[in-house]
């Protein structure tokens, strides 16, 4: 039985299955063993960008340890990366797999259904976009992109091939951010009225002298569609994040996470605010070129406002008329009429969710969402135009703060009113080949 | 305030610090001269930034050849701060840059975003005419993002150019352009071997017949969505066009 153009390994393990049942003998390779999924139900998994994040938490802890996924082939511009990732995958399952340099290589498969990319940020929308193109669906960390556009460009590359696109904002997974969104969203607090999202501040680095790459890294390659730039270690990985070419430091860092669930709180999934202003302090003298420290002021349409503050203690608190809800990792906090309620249970008992009359969208678990709307084709909790709007929020803020004055945005053309050199901001040139 | 020429001296600083606190005050000045209403500011800066681009000094005693004043790394810099205040009066500057092989690839940086007309004149130019086909790309490639007179006729001579890694681009390029004839150049670019051919036209087939659905000329989009739906192209892009045909009815 050949594979029809168009259909993915899945479709065609699907139809395999249906002819072999026909004569009444089916392999039972095909089925599912007991507590484990058939392999024609296994999503075959690629997965790009194999670094501190890639390898540590999502090869090792979710994607090798979950039978529902065969990891199929690994990805890094780093050879030590891609080959350590290789050999989790020999000691965790018994097969060797391919361990790729260039993503395309990987994403050229047939065999592969999917795919999850931890890469620096300035990669995020090329090598979704290629995925997406390939046939793929991605899991695709956060921050989803380095500009505006690029956001734009994934969700029509989504759209145009059907993709189940996971933004990896997984605190939407997450059944304290859930329920103090439902809180807010069910008017527990009152009409809200001001979001306060804390995510951290970063100091200035330490200079490194421009030094030549290390053999395993291809850092021509690594730098990508960014200016080239000479190599120093502390500009590379995990570090890139403190760099302007690469990312958009803490603000896209861990506002693509508070930032994303004062969204969901708000009910801005799929738009944003109307109005900007931001101040940043950057670092005297470097290296590290984002905001170290921040306040940043958003108005969306209906009124309410969002301040993102590099200072305060981690986590979202939403304000309303009758009182405030708190929530960060591992804690949620409710007061109202002068009673402060600190526990999950008690809030849920305080205030009965399952009765209100506005439910989000509930998952347990992000890449097991992921893996269900694989299989279902529905959008995932943190679908791709949500991912999108999220950090959108986060270069807004950036943008405010680099040009130090109020801006207005137009969520609906997605765009600066009013602003050219804003305006200029939504994208970056890139280094050729590479382009969205 | 440090004028443009402090900055630039700083930049050519070896001591790193310097120069991050040059692209610091850069920054900060091309933010304020850029905002709304403040035109004259902003042409003052531009022009001064224009100036150290384009600055020349004599090679040496002897020969009087002039070479550029200031060096690759510090024009890079005030490429990349004119890119935020620059028009059609810095795009001469920016224009010789391009043929500057140490300094071009900021000063097409810097072109990419500035939106003038004069600005994509001068893209056009270099895409057909420069030197080298990976800068070619990276020029090409910003045309595509671009609209104004003389893009869609700048990609099509690219397009047939006889570097194949800038015909591709080029026709990758023309399909966020709606002209439903530069199908036929994705068409020829898809019998190119190598470099992924066929595959890279597959997809921008799929984009330029979006992109002319999206401009209204939906019977032309849906003419190039049947052709790939009836096409070899690979799996995903015929499942694509299939359900835009679909969306389409």
């Amino acid at each position: 039985m050949t594979r029809k153009p168009g259909a993915n390994r899945r479709q065609f393990l699907k139809a395999s299955a249906a002819a072999a049942a026909a004569p009444t003998i089916v392999p039972s390779t095909v089925f599912a063993k007991p507590g484990q999924p058939a392999p024609s139900d296994r999503v075959v998994v690629g997965s790009i960008g194999t670094g501190d994040l890639g390898r540590r938490h999502h090869l090792k802890n979710r994607l090798l340890p979950n039978k529902r996924i065969e990891v199929a082939a690994v990805c890094d511009v780093d050879r030590n990366h891609r080959d350590q990732a290789a050999l989790d995958v020999l000691h965790a399952t018994g097969r060797r797999v391919e361990a790729y340099k260039d993503f395309r290589d990987l994403c050229d498969r047939q065999d592969i259904d999917a795919v999850l990319i931890a890469v620096p940020d300035h990669w995020h929308a090329l090598a979704a976009i290629y995925a997406m193109e390939s046939g793929k669906d991605v899991y695709c960390e956060k921050p989803l992109t380095l500009t505006i556009q690029e956001g734009q460009k994934m969700v029509q590359a989504a759209r145009r091939y059907g993709t189940v696109f996971q933004t990896g904002s997984q605190q939407r997974s997450d059944r304290r951010f859930r329920l103090a969104c439902e809180l807010v969203r069910n008017e527990k607090i009152g009409k809200l009225q001001r979001v306060d999202t804390h995510i951290g501040g970063i100091d200035s680095g330490t200079w490194q002298a421009p030094t030549t790459p290390p053999p395993e890294l291809d850092w021509n390659f690594w730098l990508g569609p960014a200016p080239y730039a000479d190599y120093s270690p502390n500009r590379c990985h995990y570090q890139f994040r403190w760099f302007s070419d690469y990312s958009g430091g803490k603000m896209t860092d861990w506002g693509a996470h508070h930032n994303d669930i004062a969204q969901w709180g708000i009910g801005a999934d799929g738009s944003g605010p109307v109005k900007v202003k931001g101040s940043g302090q950057f670092h005297e003298n470097g290296p590290h070129d984002v905001p170290g420290e921040f306040d940043v002021q958003y108005t969306y349409a209906d009124g309410v406002e969002l301040h993102c503050h590099s200072q305060g203690e981690n986590g979202v608190k939403f304000t309303g008329s009758d009182g405030w809800v708190f929530v960060s990792r591992g804690r949620i906090e409710v007061s109202r009429g002068g009673k402060n309620l600190k526990d999950y249970d008690g809030i849920v008992k305080e205030f009965s969710p399952d009765s209100f009359a506005t439910k989000l969208y509930v998952s347990r678990d992000h890449h097991e969402n992921w893996l269900d709307c694989i299989q279902s084709r529905e959008r995932p909790i943190c679908d791709v135009e949500i991912g999108y709007r999220s950090v959108t929020v986060c270069h807004l803020g950036n943008i405010a703060i680099k040009l130090g004055r109020e801006l207005n945005w137009s969520p609906e053309k997605e765009q600066f009113v009013d602003d050219d050199q804003a305006n200029l901001l939504v994208s970056k040139p890139m280094r050729a080949p590479w382009h969205v | 305030m440090p004028s443009v020429e402090q900055l630039s001296d700083q930049l050519g600083s070896s001591d790193q610090a310097k120069v991050y606190q040059a692209k610091r005050a850069l920054a900060e000045q091309t933010s304020a001269a850029g905002a709304p209403g403040k035109d004259k500011e902003r042409a003052e800066l531009a022009a001064s930034l224009a100036k150290i681009v384009a600055a020349t000094r004599p090679k040496s005693g002897q020969d009087k050849t002039p070479v550029a004043a200031y060096s690759a790394k510090v024009r890079g810099e005030i490429c990349r701060a004119l890119a935020a205040v620059g028009g059609d009066m810095e795009t001469p500057a920016l224009k010789q840059a391009l043929a500057d092989f140490e300094s071009r690839e900021m000063a097409r940086f810097a072109l990419d975003r500035m939106t003038c007309q004069a600005a994509t004149d001068a893209l056009a130019e270099a895409a057909i005419q420069a030197v080298g086909a990976e800068f070619r790309v990276g020029v090409v490639n910003a045309l595509g993002r671009r609209s104004g007179s003389g893009v869609v006729d700048a990609l099509k001579k690219c397009a047939a150019d006889a570097d194949p890694h800038v015909r591709l681009a080029a026709a990758e390029a023309l399909a966020n352009h709606a002209d439903a004839s530069a199908d036929e150049l994705l068409v020829a670019a898809e019998k190119q071997p190598g470099d992924r051919a066929a595959l890279r036209m597959s997809k921008a087939r799929i984009r330029l017949a979006e992109t002319l659905v999206r401009a209204g000329q939906q019977e032309a989009g849906k003419k190039i969505y049947q052709a790939v739906a009836q096409s070899n192209a690979e799996g995903p892009q015929k499942k694509a066009a299939q359900q835009a045909l679909s969306q389409l009815g």
